[in-house]
């Protein structure tokens, strides 16, 4: 279905029909899917509230098996929790997510936000979410909140507030036709990802049968908040355009929505914009903008010069940290990690890539881990940009005479306040020309560091394949030397082989040195 | 030169080289026990460790040394072939045995025990070991009784000679004298060895040194007896010159003083000749010292003696491709870099003919030594 349907449908059906209808494009497709949606809405909600308040976040997640497809979700973290006022629109309303109107890179810029999980157990298990948090100033809130479905507006149920001593969010949500396992698409590695590329989070799983796994942090460092800014107009799609225009401007007019809402538009650039798409329709009251009005500014934009946003909002998570926590996280016996300098793609729009190979060591197989703003992308994996970069190297040239055989991870992070995704489901990374050709040169960049360690293994297991030749020199080598210094040849022979020994015995250190951070 | 008995001398050398030898694979040993090491220091003998000894004019080696570990997959078999070499130099010297390089070779080539591998494939790699060796050790392959091939060589003049000749028996070897004076058409032969301790020259009583390219002008000089009118002594290495005959005439020109002149064809392979006898070739730079005769002149043939003494067009050649190309790379050699020799390319380029020193002989058959030779002698015409 195209974005533009469903924005119509939108505002001519009832939330629960919308809903239904676009359950696939909002991530509630498969059983397994909708379970890793479900995750991912909770996991990076808290992540995110977390950094906003500065709290290294430390995350419980603990999955209920109940029956055949039937499971329960339970997310709790230590963020500055929700004002208990707020918490229905957070979990009641559909597309009422605050970070609609802003342009940071945050996680949660992808799906339809925590009140589509509750849609979805509702619609599922006709029950409420049941939420429990507090801001730590001593009183603990709990209520259970459903969506009306007619008025997309919440219902709370069983509100309550006692005093206790603690900070966080805590959400429990039941759910039918959904499945959790460990496969590729889980939500187990949706969480395992997640913990990789959040090296500051703490997160702790209990599964259905009671195993229990902490992934720790291996950074100490709560991540940098960047400033707020607003979307830039080079980086605008029509779907948040229209978004903006009917859910969330204020302005009475296109041109003076565009003036509050999007970053370095002032009157020079609406003078600009009249004369491209006409005076009527920046005239028009943003509630009317139609879809094809929206395309036909969001294009003209593009034909406007603007001042390029600011690259202080890209948060990158750092080559030391990606190293760090892949050597946690994986076991490897060599990283190489890049972090590049920021870009632009569009014309404007800032984002940067960040790489980290790891090889052997516990590694079995090939993995590629995608994310975007650290948000991991388990799904369209053919469709990425980030794979066809990878699969474009030629990673021979590095010492890697095929992916499928090596045992190696390759991470990709693409931080933008703008992701340019495929589609509206937003689990692959768009074919556009300046981000791919950014992904291979970082990779490219690490895959060089890759070939000093490929080159000195291959190196030094050569020299070990070498010794059964060199034993059988050996003994000519003695004899010769021995008839120069007339001594027997056994005595020279036991001088030099006790030499060689001692050579492979340290070369064998060596190879078993090489990669643990041996290159650091 | 040393007075000593020339048996004398060879034993002293011969010894030293033993010691040399010995302290030689001392080294590897001991550093095998206490560094845990196999290795051996080979002085680099590319072109990167070559220089043009400005001073002395002639090719020097440079000082770096290139480690050779027994351990390196690269190395492995070059330092076997080494010590195999080495080896088989210490039978010859203790058993007072001469040899050539291809003897060298079929001695240490054999199936290595436990493999399909042979100890060396090619002689090639024999030679290159001995090369090895020879800047290791610091002694020529002719000190550690190895030779190539010899034989190309000889001269005759007023000049005496005391050769050692080895005893098959492995007795003491006997002294052979020769007079240059009273020698056969085919001269004195200089031996393959031509060191010192090897070959002694007694007495000289000639006063320069006449080097021809070609065996066959050299016996016409010999006929006419040049070398007792002019009192010289005559040489030739029959074309390219091997490294014994370059050693006597380096020999004549230090131990006796004696001013040495070249005479070649006029042709970029001829000059090139005359320049191997001057400064030695790039891949023997460390053996320059003792082979090249920096100060040796060139006499003659030019293309400004086609001129000078009036040739007839007859005996123009052609220049090759071949020849233009050897031409525009001699004109980079730093011994070169005069502009005599530049005028003389310049006017071979532009004229595009060369010639033989046999052209004299379209005048009549001793022209080169009743005339042309004597003339330039006269003149001192000798480019640098």
């Amino acid at each position: 279905m195209a974005e533009k349907d469903l924005f119509k449908e939108f505002k001519e059906h009832s939330v629960a029909e919308f809903f239904k209808k676009n359950k696939q494009m909002l991530g509630f497709s498969s059983k397994i899917r909708s379970f890793t949606t479900a995750v991912h809405e909770y996991v990076s909600n808290a992540l995110d509230a977390c950094e906003e308040a500065g709290i290294l976040p430390e995350l419980y997640v603990q999955i209920d098996k109940v029956g055949d497809d039937h499971y329960v979700l339970k997310v709790r973290d230590n963020g500055p929790g929700i004002p208990p006022n707020i918490v229905p629109k957070v979990f009641g309303k559909l597309l009422a997510g605050t970070k609609f109107h802003r342009m940071i890179p945050t996680r949660g810029q992808q799906g339809i936000g925590a009140a589509g999980v509750t849609m979805f157990a509702q619609m599922t298990t006709g029950k409420p979410v049941h939420v429990k948090t507090s801001r730590g100033d001593g009183v603990i809130w709990e209520m259970d909140v459903m969506i009306d479905v007619k008025r997309n507006e919440p219902i709370v149920k069983n509100r309550k507030s006692y005093e206790g001593e603690w900070r966080g969010t805590e959400v429990t949500a039941e759910m039918k036709e959904v499945t959790y396992n460990h496969s590729k698409y889980s939500a187990y590695e949706y969480i395992r990802r997640t913990a990789i590329a959040n090296p500051h989070a703490q997160i702790t799983l209990v599964e259905p049968d009671g195993t229990r796994t902490v992934w720790y942090r291996t950074s100490f460092e709560v991540v940098r908040m960047a400033k707020e800014g607003k979307p830039h107009p080079l980086g605008i799609t029509v779907d948040d355009l229209m978004t903006i225009a009917h859910y969330v401007t204020k302005a009475r007019k296109v041109s003076s929505m565009l003036k509050n809402e999007l970053e370095a538009f002032g009157d020079k650039s609406v003078k600009e914009l009249e004369k491209l798409v006409g005076r009527s329709l920046l005239e028009k009251s943003p509630a009317d903008l139609q879809w094809h009005e929206a395309e036909k500014i969001v294009s003209a934009l593009k034909q406007l010069k603007f001042r390029s946003p600011s690259t202080d909002v890209l948060i990158s998570i750092g080559e030391d940290q990606i190293k760090k926590s892949l050597r946690a996280n994986l076991k490897p016996r060599y990283v190489a990690t890049v972090t590049r300098k920021p870009k632009v793609y569009s014309g404007g729009i800032p984002f940067l890539v960040e790489v980290g190979v790891a090889m052997d060591g516990d590694i079995q197989g090939f993995e590629l881990m995608r994310y975007a703003n650290r948000a991991p992308l388990l799904f369209e994996q053919g469709a990425c940009a980030i794979t066809q970069a990878v699969q474009s190297i030629d990673w021979k040239r590095y010492g890697v005479p095929s992916l499928n055989e090596a045992n190696m991870v390759i991470f990709v992070n693409i931080v933008s306040t703008h992701i340019p995704y495929v589609s509206a489901g937003k689990q692959a990374i768009a074919d556009v020309p300046e981000v791919v050709a950014e992904i291979r040169n970082a990779l490219m960049e690490a895959g060089r560091r890759v070939r000093e360690y490929t080159s000195k293994v291959s190196q030094i297991k050569e020299l070990l394949a070498k010794k059964r030749i060199l034993d059988h020199y050996l003994p000519e080598l003695s004899a010769a030397l021995a008839k120069i210094l007339e001594k027997k040849p056994e005595d020279v022979q036991a001088v030099l082989s006790a030499a060689l020994e001692e050579r492979y015995r340290r070369l064998r250190e060596l190879e078993a040195k090489i990669g643990v951070g041996a290159e650091e | 030169m040393s007075e000593k008995d020339i048996t004398t001398l060879l034993k002293e050398t011969d010894e030293v080289i033993l010691k040399k030898l010995r302290e030689w694979a001392e080294k590897i040993v001991n550093a095998a026990q206490a560094e845990k090491k196999v290795y051996m220091e080979v002085p680099v003998r590319t072109f990167s460790n070559v220089f043009f000894d400005e001073e002395k004019g002639i090719i020097q080696m440079g000082e770096r040394v290139a480690k050779r570990e027994f351990l390196n997959v690269g190395h492995a078999k070059k330092f076997l072939q080494t010590a195999l070499v080495a080896s088989t130099i210490k039978d010859l010297v203790s058993e007072g045995i001469t040899t050539s390089l291809r003897d060298v070779y079929y001695r240490i080539k054999h199936t290595i025990p436990g493999t399909k591998e042979n100890t060396v494939d090619e002689q090639r790699e024999s030679d290159k070991a001995i090369e090895d060796l020879e800047t290791m050790l610091g002694f020529v392959r002719e000190q550690m009784h190895v030779f190539s091939k010899g034989g190309k060589g000889k001269l005759a003049g007023p000049i005496q000679i005391e050769e050692v000749v080895p005893d098959p028996d492995g007795g003491p070897p006997r002294i052979v004298e020769t007079d240059g004076e009273n020698v056969g058409m085919g001269g004195w032969a200089i031996p393959p060895i031509a060191e010192p301790e090897r070959v002694r020259i007694k007495k000289v009583e000639a006063e320069f040194v006449l080097v021809i390219e070609k065996d066959a002008v050299w016996t016409r000089f010999h006929e006419d007896r040049f070398w007792n009118k002019h009192n010289c002594i005559i040489v030739t290495g029959s074309g390219q010159p091997d490294r014994a005959t370059r050693r006597i005439v380096h020999r004549l020109h230090y131990e006796h003083k004696l001013p040495v002149y070249v005479m070649t064809d006029a042709d970029p392979w001829g000059w090139y000749i005359y320049s191997v006898y001057k400064q030695g070739s790039i891949n023997l730079s460390y053996l320059s010292p003792t082979l090249a005769t920096p100060d040796s002149r060139f006499l003659g043939l030019t293309i400004s003696d086609y001129h000078d003494f009036k040739f007839g067009k007859e005996v123009k050649i052609k220049l090759t491709d071949q020849d233009r190309k050897r031409l525009k790379e001699m004109r980079r050699y730093p011994w070169f870099k005069h502009k005599e020799w530049h005028r003389e390319f310049d006017l071979m380029e532009k004229e595009g003919f060369k010639m033989e020193l046999e052209a004299g002989s379209s005048k009549y058959f001793r022209f080169i030594t009743k005339e042309y030779t004597p003339a330039k002698l006269e003149a001192k015409a000798f480019l640098p």
